[in-house]
């Protein structure tokens, strides 16, 4: 329950940077307590219907345009990276890291539900990095980015990369207001994952298979995971490498390049 | 999990637009929820029951009006009522089928006081 107006929300999410260990707890919401807070007028209320015709996530949509108007302001890339927990994503970012810091400015936000371990690693390219911590939640969503970017020197003409959480089902609903989505699926994980969740690969811009050394040991085929995810998403572009080996990530890198013109 | 957002995203825009209108009391909430939106209905509602204590919502009745997805066959051009966002085509057996409908999730209307 939420300490600050009694209300039955979740623990709210915390907004950090590596070596902070001390947070402050924020509640970010205007929440209204029924009736008993308001004085009721009875000569002046009367029923009416109110014809809404909004989508339920209309207030993340609002953060996600808001964040999205700042990033194209200021000329920033924001790539929101999204897989399954362990599919690489971490270790490529690390990669892409080192490789682009000396062409362009980079910042990073990383979610998780608890834990600073991707932050710190992160930290270690000597770029700066937030470290978002859902708690109990199970995805980031525009607010989240929102607040976290406050607490990030982000550049113009820079690259933000978000790396979500770990998660191919409810990240697939929250717009944060990036640029492109970025979908890391590894070949250890079968090439019918596409059918299996549509929805994040329907919401996708690039698919990155990843950990295309271990092909020869899997029974993973390329073809397949291709056809299944172009059969759900036509548009989605696809590239082949391993964060390990190296072998590949040129094509991400230029991707990266080519956008951030 | 996530219909947790989503049950208290519902509340919060509910209780936004009551406050916009000017009125104080949600009496009821129709809400669209389309079969691939991704939300289970039966957790959306077991969440909303959590998520509106103590707000406009905790007295109103929440009405959902369940739609149907529907598809078509980005080859044969068949239409045809889908239940999954990975459908095949029952004419052809392709693969590639567009969503045209049913994946909504919105508050369509609301009655205040």
């Amino acid at each position: 329950m939420c300490e600050t107006c009694g209300c039955g929300e979740p623990d709210e999410f915390t907004v950090r940077t590596p070596q902070d260990h001390h947070h402050d707890h924020d509640h970010p919401h205007d929440h209204v307590h029924g009736p008993e807070t308001h004085t009721h007028d009875p000569a002046g209320s009367q029923r009416k219907i109110l014809d809404v015709n909004k989508d339920i996530l209309y207030e993340n949509n609002l953060a996600a345009a808001r964040n999205r108007g700042f990033f194209e302001g200021r000329k920033i890339l924001c790539f929101n990276l999204v897989s399954s927990p362990g599919s690489g994503k971490t270790t490529l970012l690390e990669r892409t890291i080192l490789a682009l810091k000396d062409e362009v400015k980079i910042a990073t936000i990383e979610g998780d539900q608890q834990s600073l371990i991707d932050a710190e690693r992160i930290q270690e390219t000597g770029t700066p990095v937030i470290q978002v911590n859902t708690g109990m939640g199970c995805h980031l969503d525009a607010r989240m980015v929102g607040k976290a970017m406050n607490e990030l020197p982000i550049a113009e003409h820079s690259i933000l990369f978000i790396e979500n959480v770990g998660n191919l089902v409810c990240p697939a609903l929250f717009d944060l207001g990036e640029s492109k989505r970025i979908l890391i699926m590894s070949v250890t994980e079968g090439d019918d994952k596409p059918l299996k969740y549509p929805a994040m690969f329907r919401s996708a811009h690039l698919c990155i298979l990843n950990k295309t050394d271990l092909l020869p040991y899997v029974s993973f085929s390329v073809e397949k995971a291709i056809q299944n995810a172009s059969a759900i998403n036509p548009a989605l572009e696809f590239i082949q490498l391993s964060a390990t080996t190296g072998d590949g990530v040129d094509a991400w890198l230029d991707y990266c390049r080519k956008l951030v013109q | 999990m996530h219909e947790l957002s989503l049950a208290m995203s519902l509340v919060e825009l509910a209780e936004s637009e009551t406050i916009r209108s000017g009125s104080s009391a949600i009496i009821s909430v129709d809400v669209l929820v389309g079969r691939l939106s991704g939300v289970d209905p039966e957790a959306l509602r077991f969440m909303l029951d959590l998520s509106k204590k103590n707000t406009l919502l905790d007295h109103a009745v929440i009405n959902f009006e369940l739609v149907e997805g529907k598809g078509k066959c980005r080859v044969c051009h068949h239409e045809f009522p889908v239940d999954t966002l990975a459908p095949v085509c029952p004419r052809c057996n392709e693969i590639s089928i567009e969503v045209t409908g049913g994946d909504q999730l919105r508050i369509v209307s609301m009655e205040v006081e």
